[in-house]
């Protein structure tokens, strides 16, 4: 487990080769009008890991996640993803926003695992998961559908193919939302609380196919109060807290020895 | 599926009914044939009032029902909806996007156009646009407050039917615009967010995410905007503009059989509201896919598969 690195918010960006960081956070900001949601947060993941995000609610974890896919605009800081800067182009020595078309083609290199679901209502489970490929990138509609079957049966809803998201429980939504993430090959996948609008029984299926993906090598960003799964499945683990990264490592040492207090207490509540 | 075979598992009539409690008495409902009776008697007396009343006169009905003069005015009444429907669509459709886009002029002028559009009373519209020639003779296209291109006598652009169809237009885009802006807001924003997230330009989000669910949504409230439409169209009897209402009222004045000649209005407005509700179910039951109803109606039918 290599040291965090420190990465300072720069345009000329020149981390290459194969210890690239596949997501690299540098003094991230973002305000809701006078609200300082995220004040300056520094995260790196390393490709093929997995970083869980822990914290109370209201400390900007969703915020955060969804600056990485651009849902919202930082106010401040820089996000690379596998090398390129997040939203701008850098041209003589500024930087310009990029169009909502630019913006559009970059988001293809990540995927979002929803709290709710937000699976296409007026489409079947097989249709959600074929729907990026087929109208984002291109894919010819037997291909398409054929990787669609497959993942559905990767991730045990094979025979659900058919079934309109209405007709599903909430941990086959969230199993068919899994399936339509991975549908892209994205070199990020990211999760927001993925269980925590699911019953309690429901809540192993979705996490034993997350466990599933990290083994396989997926770099995942996990937004989650399930703190066995973070200890059991993640690289790194982030406590975040009034918008800053209060302490960050190895999830043993974070979770069964914190060093700062609000950790502390964050853990007596939710364990 | 193991509900389903349980539920066959246990055929209907036999008595091994699990709960042991005794059946269940059929329930018969007295008060529903008395309803039924006094319907019974109403209908007796209206059809004794319609057949026995020689002042009626329904043979004149019949006569007239298919007059080429009739069905002429029935063929503008169609036309002047469809065309008054068409444009304030797609009006509508027009301030709809600008009164979602993120521009503060645009929605200015949106909420504007609006406004005029379900202010102004339909009657003062179509004498405004009849009249319209008595205060600007000539219709000029050109560079503004520069040199014209082409430009037209008012009274030959807006004849009657102009003026009927720009003020049917321009009094549905209103209501038009309020029915899609509703259909549009009530998308989940989380499939909104889901599909931004894929990658999807805006406009892919809203031709693949937003319109289907919001055009099912729209649905009962724009075939309510078009039965409007049908009947509101009567107001251009006022510029002498021959659709049905016209062409019955002008037959009438000559024969003084107003109720045969009203009765034969009333059955074209009626048949015409007819086939547009079968349109209209036609139209939901193949947009509703996905929606509880629908899913609940799917399940059903595989359910009966899996048990055949
Ligand atoms: N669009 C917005 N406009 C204004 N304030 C917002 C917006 N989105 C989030 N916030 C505020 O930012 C803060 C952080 O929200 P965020 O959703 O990131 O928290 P969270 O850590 O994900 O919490 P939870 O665990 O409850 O999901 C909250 O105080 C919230 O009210
Ligand atoms: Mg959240």
């Amino acid at each position: 487990m290599p040291e965090t690195p420190v990465a300072t918010a720069t345009d000329q960006h020149t981390a290459h080769g194969p210890d690239r960081p596949m997501v690299e956070i540098a003094g991230l900001c973002k305000t809701f009008g006078e609200h300082r949601v995220l004040r300056g947060i520094d995260l790196t993941v390393a490709p093929g890991q997995v970083a869980c995000i822990l914290g109370p609610s209201g400390s900007g974890k969703s915020t955060l996640l969804r600056c990485v896919n651009q849902l919202e605009t930082a106010t401040d800081g820089a996000i690379h993803i596998d090398g390129e800067l997040v939203g701008y182009r850098v041209q003589g020595g500024r930087r310009h926003p990029l169009s909502p078309r630019q913006i559009a083609r970059q988001r293809r290199s990540t995927a979002m695992v929803f709290q709710r679901f937000n699976l296409l209502a007026h489409q079947s489970a097989l249709a959600n998961v074929m729907e990026a490929p087929v109208h984002v990138h291109g894919v010819p509609r037997d291909r398409a559908r054929e990787e669609g079957l497959a993942l559905l049966d990767r991730v045990g809803l094979g025979p659900y193919a058919d079934h309109y998201p209405a007709q599903l429980s909430g941990g086959q939504q969230q199993r068919v939302a899994i399936a339509r993430a991975l549908a892209v090959r994205p070199r990020v996948l990211l999760f927001d609380e993925p269980t925590s609008a699911l019953d309690p029984e429901l809540v192993d299926e979705v996490l034993a196919v997350m466990t599933d993906l990290a083994r396989e090598g997926l770099t995942m960003l996990v937004v989650t109060h399930e703190i066995a799964f973070a200890r059991d499945v993640a690289d790194t683990v982030f406590f975040m807290d009034g918008g800053v990264v209060v302490e960050s490592g190895d999830p043993a040492q974070v979770l069964n020895a914190p060093s700062h207090e609000r950790t502390r207490a964050f853990l007596r509540r939710v364990l | 599926m193991s509900a389903a075979a349980s539920r066959t598992g246990t055929p209907a009539g036999t008595d091994s009914r699990p709960s042991g409690l005794e059946p269940m008495a059929p329930r018969v409902r007295w008060q529903e044939f008395l309803y039924l009776a006094i319907v019974l008697v109403l209908l007796a007396m209206l059809a004794n009032f319609v057949l026995t009343n020689e002042r009626l006169n329904l043979p004149v009905f019949w006569e007239y029902l298919f007059h080429p003069l009739v069905l002429d005015g029935l063929r503008i009444t169609v036309i002047l909806t469809v065309a008054g429907m068409v444009g304030g669509t797609v009006l509508g459709l027009a301030l709809t996007a600008m009164r979602l886009s993120s521009s503060p002029t645009l929605r200015a002028v949106s909420f504007t156009a609006i406004y005029v559009s379900r202010t102004i009373p339909l009657l003062v519209q179509l004498l405004f646009w009849f009249f319209l020639a008595s205060v600007l003779p000539r219709i000029s296209f050109g560079i503004p407050f520069g040199p014209e291109f082409v430009s037209f006598e008012t009274n030959e652009v807006i004849n009657q039917l102009g003026a009927a169809i720009i003020a049917l237009s321009l009094f549905v885009a209103g209501y038009m615009a309020e029915i899609m802006r509703s259909g549009v807001m009530s998308v989940d924003r989380g499939q909104v967010e889901a599909a931004t997230a894929m990658g999807m330009t805006p406009l892919s989000v809203f031709r693949r995410v937003v319109f289907p669910q919001a055009a099912r949504i729209s649905i009962p409230p724009t075939m309510n905007q078009v039965i409007s439409v049908l009947k509101y169209s009567s107001v251009v009897i006022l510029i002498g503009l021959a659709d049905l209402m016209y062409s019955v009222q002008a037959i009438y004045s000559r024969n003084f059989q107003q109720i045969p000649l009203l009765l034969v209005a009333t059955f074209w407005y009626g048949l015409v509201v007819v086939v547009l509700t079968v349109v209209q179910s036609q139209l939901e039951k193949r947009l509703s896919t996905g929606l509880p109803k629908a899913a609940r109606q799917r399940m059903k039918e595989l359910e009966e598969k899996t048990d055949a």
